[in-house]
């Protein structure tokens, strides 16, 4: 019989590192990791912050309750809630009945430089920001001392507080036994077998600060670069920079901006001249820290410059890390069109620290699960059905979870692009999604959905025209739009049917002026077809229409 | 009859092996010669005004392609080395998509090794590698540049500082280009081939030496028989390391301290075999005093410099000299990379730790 685990609850102020905490927690325990605003935003289709704008607080505190009474049914999880969830009695009843409730809390000044400049915390809207960071503390006090356990995590790092936190378990019997985990232990890796252009994809937590061990032996010059842009230089190159000084590296940062219409040759131009600048030569590695556009442009600067430096991509953002930093292609602007100049280069390592996506925008985050649905609807039923039965711990971005659909998304990735480095046949398989998705940004002029949010309606449409074909069941259709809704990704067209058949017919992926479309099959089975007509897909899409 | 005068060189390089064609009057077959490599409809020529209009090469090779059903757009650069650059490289990209080409399209290169180095590094880029075609009508093209896949354009601070490997699909050499190049710089091209002599072929260096007057005189079937060996000789150290890790690098013989010439001069007032050729002289006086290389090769090597006009009037100031040459970057970990001669057909590469060294080789070797 299985083990009873009673949850772990963080409560507590907000900006005091519940869910960093929670995750590690998990981690450390081998529990799940459960966030609560997340699971709510999901759930609603939209952030907290719209969800007070639109339909006020009460009814904010009434779907947090029922959230609540819902995970407190599960056990082995690690919980995350909101800073008011447990003031309301009911809620702190009904966790404490389910587990063990930790209250985090920290002074003003430590609250208010963490929080930044932010109005995306409802709870502060209205008046100046310290009073009312003040007046909430002091107000939540009481209800904050019912906790089993208070931390201040004012001054103290994350591993302090969580190592505080298992010391209370461990002696109150919550737990039977203390199990160090050192993060980067949980890190996995699989190679991409490419002849001489092999390499190691290294996925795990806390990867970004051990850089400098993990490049070590790949034989590299002591002196590189460090490509980057501004938000992710901010967030994370401090640690890159110095766990690479620590293994001897001397790397210089410089920073671009990764806008897509930057993305062009004069910022290629311009890179070269730093790398230039910098004396680099034949093994000098580049390092690519950050989303999807610094990998294409340092990579394709990496490619380039003195006909190829070793390169390593440490992917940021979602799609970067399940999707663009595996299979080499890198590329660059022209104002003729996206990507037209480019290359297949590969790295030299790729380097995935899921604890970067912990620093996204949900949004951004969930983009990112579209391409992870996609790559599990092509070609893995196993992972699809992993995301179906784990849809709230991805969502709260548990460590584990993370680690194990980004490393299968990878890996699925690679294995295509094995099969078929340079865009052929199988790799078009990859473009589920995309014919339809690409004409559905250009059709709202790039202001409408994501890349992501245009992949999960390009993918509804690709499986209805299949379910039409009489090649899919209706089911697999059915549970596809279940899975994108449960991420909170939109399944229905924005635009009309007419406005989106104008723009697939500029997508480059025209071959000798056919439409080919990638169809599914079944939940994890996918073939390339192409359009039988352009009424097909008119019908197709208009089936889609919201 | 013309087969029987063409030579064909089959490059082996990893899954991408391709084929030199050396011959006279080559470029109005090029539809027929490229037949049967899967290449696309649609093409873009890049070439350059004297190419197209004077001579008139490129509208042989267009009518050539036509024939065989070809669509083809010419795109023409400036001729000079100017033209290597990225903003060059960025407007002929922009060009070749306005003018339609797309992945499925071929580039072929007709000049010399600006146009082909500059054409391959668009070819290499545009649409992530689309297929190239290398047609090289200098000397210098025809026996270097076009072979070993490397293609790059230059940055202000230094040249070939962008590039690529990318290998050609075809190279078609027509010696009878070469009658209309301009004297200097067909010269210029004959360095080369005096280096890869130097590199891997005492042999040819006696036919050289031998057949100097035939050659200078541009006779088809000497300069047939000199380019196909040359080409040998490049593919034979370009198979071994096709990206530059180690041997490939004997031929930078005579470059280290060439471009620094080049350099300390601006490019373009001494030709490249100009700078490579005194650079030879450098870097054989070098292995002379190393006790490498017998003093009588060393002798050899000049007069046959001698002889193709090749060495320079004035020489460069050694201290400029030395300042390129540690800019260079084939400096590895701070220690400066030398290809030195063994005599002559023979080559290693050496480390140059004494800097005394290769200042007397360059104070001994003024003009």
């Amino acid at each position: 019989m299985a083990e009873y685990k009673r949850n772990i609850i963080l409560g507590g102020f907000m900006a005091t590192g519940k869910s960093s905490v929670g995750r590690r927690l998990a981690i450390v325990l081998g529990y799940d990791f459960l966030d609560l605003d997340t699971l709510i935003a999901a759930e609603e289709g939209m952030p907290i912050s719209q969800i007070f704008t639109t339909r006020g607080e009460t009814a904010f505190r009434a779907l947090e309750t029922r959230m609540v009474e819902r995970v407190a049914g599960r056990t082995g999880c690690v919980l995350a809630t909101g800073g008011g969830t447990i003031v309301n009695p009911r809620n702190l009843d009904a966790l404490k009945r389910s587990g063990v409730v930790v209250a985090l809390t920290a002074d003003p000044d430590t609250i208010l430089a963490r929080i930044g400049p932010t109005e995306d915390r409802p709870m502060l809207w209205g008046g100046d920001k310290r009073e009312r960071v003040r007046l909430l503390l002091e107000q939540r006090a009481d209800a904050y001392a019912k906790a089993d356990l208070i931390v201040d995590a004012s001054a103290h790092s994350i591993d302090y507080v969580v190592n505080h936190i298992l010391d209370f378990l461990t002696l109150h019997h919550v737990i039977a036994r203390r199990t160090t985990v050192n993060l980067p232990s949980m890190a996995e890796s699989f190679r991409i077998a490419l002849g001489p252009r092999s390499h190691e994809v290294i996925i795990g937590p806390g990867l970004l600060g051990e850089v400098g061990r993990l490049v070590k032996d790949l034989g590299l010059a002591q002196t590189g670069i460090l490509l980057t842009n501004p938000d992710d230089n901010r967030l994370f190159g401090e640690r890159v920079i110095r766990s690479l000084a620590d293994a001897g590296f001397t790397v210089r940062c410089v920073e671009f901006p990764d806008r897509e219409d930057s993305k062009g040759l004069e910022t290629l131009g311009w890179l070269y001249r730093q790398m230039a600048a910098e004396r680099l030569e034949r093994r000098s590695p580049v390092f690519a820290l950050g989303g999807v556009v610094t990998g294409e442009i340092a990579g394709f600067a990496a490619a380039t410059y003195l006909r190829g430096l070793p390169l390593i991509q440490i992917p940021t953002s979602h799609i970067a890390q399940v999707d663009t930093s595996i299979g080499g292609k890198v590329a660059v602007n022209l104002p003729e069109g996206k990507n037209l100049v480019g290359a297949f280069y590969q790295p030299r390592q790729v380097i995935t620290d899921v604890e970067a996506l912990a620093s996204l925008p949900v949004r951004d985050f969930r983009a990112g699960l579209a391409e992870v649905v996609k790559i599990a609807a092509i070609r893995d039923r196993e992972l699809f059905e992993y995301l179906e039965q784990n849809v709230e711990e991805v969502l709260s971005q548990d460590l584990r979870a993370m680690v194990r659909f980004v490393r299968r998304a990878c890996e699925i990735k690679a294995s295509i692009v094995e099969a078929d480095e340079r865009e052929g046949d199988v790799r078009s398989i990859l473009n589920f999604g995309h014919t339809v998705g690409h004409a559905l940004e250009a059709a709202t002029g790039y202001q409408g959905p994501n890349h992501g949010e245009a992949v999960a309606m390009g993918m509804v449409v690709a499986a209805s025209m299949a379910v039409r074909r009489k090649i899919c069941s209706a089911e697999a259709l059915a549970r596809l739009k279940k899975l994108l809704q449960a991420f909170a990704l939109p399944t229905s067209l924005p635009v009309d049917a007419g406005e989106v058949l104008r723009f697939v017919r500029y997508d480059k992926k025209i071959q000798d002026r056919q439409v080919r479309f990638v169809l599914l099959k079944e939940i994890g089975d996918s073939v390339v077809a192409s359009l039988e007509s352009p009424e097909e897909l008119e019908e197709a899409l208009r089936a889609c229409a919201s | 009859m013309d087969h029987i005068l063409m030579n064909t060189l089959r490059v082996n390089l990893q899954g991408r092996a391709y084929d030199i064609l050396v011959g006279p009057d080559l470029l109005r077959r090029t539809g027929e010669l490229i037949r049967g490599l899967g290449i696309g409809r649609r093409l873009g020529l890049v070439t350059h005004p004297a190419l197209a209009e004077t001579h008139g090469y490129a509208p042989l090779v267009v009518s050539s392609l036509r024939e065989s059903g070809h669509e083809v757009r010419v795109v023409t650069v400036p001729p000079g080395e100017e033209s290597k650059s990225l903003d060059q490289a960025a407007c002929l990209c922009r060009e070749l998509v306005r003018v339609g080409l797309d992945r499925g399209s071929a580039l072929l290169a007709l000049g010399g090794g600006v146009i082909g180095d500059l054409t391959g590094f668009v070819a290499a880029t545009l649409f992530r590698g689309i297929a190239f075609l290398n047609l090289p009508t200098t000397l210098l093209a025809q026996v270097d540049s076009s072979v070993g896949g490397k293609t790059g354009v230059n940055l202000p601070e230094g040249k070939n500082l962008v590039g690529t490997f990318y290998q050609p699909r075809l190279v078609v050499a027509d010696v009878l280009t070469l009658r209309t190049l301009p004297a200097r710089e067909f010269r210029s091209g004959l360095a080369e081939v005096v280096k890869h002599a130097m590199i891997a072929d005492a042999e040819l260096f006696r036919t050289l030496e031998e057949d100097a007057d035939q050659i200078l005189a541009r006779d088809p079937s000497a300069l047939q028989a000199i380019i196909g060996r040359n080409c040998a000789i490049k593919a034979k150290v370009v198979e071994a390391d096709e990206h530059e890790a180690g041997v490939r690098a004997v031929l930078n013989f005579g470059h280290t301290v060439g471009h620094a010439v080049e350099a300390a001069f601006g490019y373009g007032t001494v030709t490249h075999g100009e700078a490579v050729a005194y650079g030879m002289l450098v870097a054989t006086s070098l292995s002379v005093r190393r006790g490498l290389c017998p003093a009588a090769d060393a002798k050899r090597l000049e007069a046959l410099l001698r002889r193709f006009e090749l060495l320079p009037t004035a020489s460069p100031e050694p201290e400029l000299l030395e300042t390129y040459i540690i800019r260079d970057k084939k400096v590895r970990d701070g220690v400066l990379q030398f290809v030195l001669t063994l005599g002559i057909g023979s080559v290693t590469l050496a480390p140059v730790s004494d800097r005394k060294d290769l200042r007397e080789a360059l104070h001994g070797v003024q003009a």
